[in-house]
């Protein structure tokens, strides 16, 4: 198999594979739909590049991950958007938005909604770690994707944990 | 199946998603370097501009000083175009993949941190004897028929210019510097 027809068969393989995940994290880092299909389509385009120099330097997950999540942050810094609200971290959080009505947060529509919103105030580094948390990724691999310390990712998944027990603690409290 | 439900939720989000037609791919991933050549050619434009218009001072200027200068600056062009690209190209996103992120990001903030710090040596410096000669030149040329004080602000602007410059880069690369204690902090490293 030529060079070329490897990448492109290595570039498919991954896409399928993480096509969805790509997909979900545009939607963490653009709100705007036609942007966010612009986003989408410069992760592939990076990701299809990148399987010219991939050489198990990594587990493929994170080769994905962090191609993604670079694209995505310098869609985010660069982006001349007014941001409504400044951007904090995960300890400037205290619940998730929009949760006045516990009746419907259960509904994965509605969580998902309320994830989305937490992430969109996000700084990159938490953004990372949040949206690697939530696509199942274990400390140690977001470790490796995002090349924080182990410390400093311990700490923000037990925030993050605290943050997504939020909802149903206070279901509890009203039962 | 996960038990935790805001990873369920978050990951029922969006299920579909596979990958575009790979022709679409291919053409999106030259954009990266559609803008480096676009880049690159605005930069070989200006100094198409400056050589063309200090190599006309060459024949025009009257005194030797200003034929020299002119040169000088012509070969400074030159020499900053080059470490432009040396020092200030972008890294293509493909590469992100060879470190984890936050090193990535560092590793760039460090590289764009000194080359705002080195500003006065390999993009002001390099212009600066030939302009001296230039001002030396037109101030001995006109020294009986113009006014001194004329050259003597014409010579201040150029200073204030060259001091504005490397200030704002001097101020650009504290900036970048404070991201990159930030981001040692999170990965643990210390400067």
């Amino acid at each position: 198999m030529s060079g070329k027809s490897q990448q492109d068969a290595r570039y498919l393989a991954a896409a399928r594979t993480h096509g969805a995940m790509i997909e979900r994290l545009a939607r963490g880092y653009e709100a705007d739909p036609e942007l966010r299909r612009d986003l989408v389509q410069e992760i592939h385009a990076a990701l299809w590049r990148s399987f010219a120099i991939f050489a198990g330097q990594c587990a493929e997950k994170s080769w994905v991950h962090r191609i993604a999540h670079n694209v995505g942050v310098t869609h985010m810094m660069t982006g001349r958007r007014r941001r409504k609200l400044p951007l904090v971290g995960l300890e400037q959080i205290d619940e998730l938005p929009g949760g006045d009505d516990p009746e419907h947060s259960a509904g994965n529509s509605t969580l998902s909604a309320r994830l989305l919103a937490t992430i969109h105030r996000l700084a990159p580094a938490d953004r990372q770690v949040m949206l690697l948390y939530l696509e199942d990724l274990t400390a140690a691999e977001i470790g490796e994707v995002t090349g924080l310390s182990a410390s400093a990712v311990a700490v923000r998944i037990h925030r993050l944990k605290v943050l997504l027990a939020e909802p149903y603690r206070t279901e509890e409290k009203r039962a | 199946m996960n038990p935790d439900p805001a990873k369920q939720a978050w990951q029922r989000s969006v299920v579909g998603g596979g990958p575009p037609p790979l022709e679409e791919v291919r053409k999106g991933a030259n954009k990266f370097y559609r803008y480096i050549k676009w880049r690159n050619l605005i930069e070989y434009a200006a100094c198409v501009v400056v050589v063309v218009t200090f190599t006309s001072y060459i024949f025009v200027l009257p005194n030797v000083l200003q034929k020299i200068g002119s040169g000088l600056v012509i070969l400074g062009t030159f020499y900053v175009a080059w470490q432009l690209h040396r020092r200030a190209s972008a890294e293509p996103p493909e590469k992100a993949g060879t470190m984890p992120i936050l090193q990535f990001a560092k590793t760039q903030m460090i590289r764009q941190r000194d080359a705002l710090r080195a500003i006065f040596w390999w993009y002001l410096l390099p212009f600066v004897p030939g302009m001296v000669l230039i001002v030396t030149g037109t101030w001995i040329g006109e020294r009986e028929s113009g006014p001194e004080w004329f050259d003597a602000i014409g010579g201040a602007v150029m200073v204030a210019i060259f001091v504005g410059v490397w200030w704002l880069n001097q101020l650009g690369a504290r900036k970048l510097q404070r991201h990159i204690v930030e981001i040692d902090a999170l990965i643990g490293e210390s400067q």
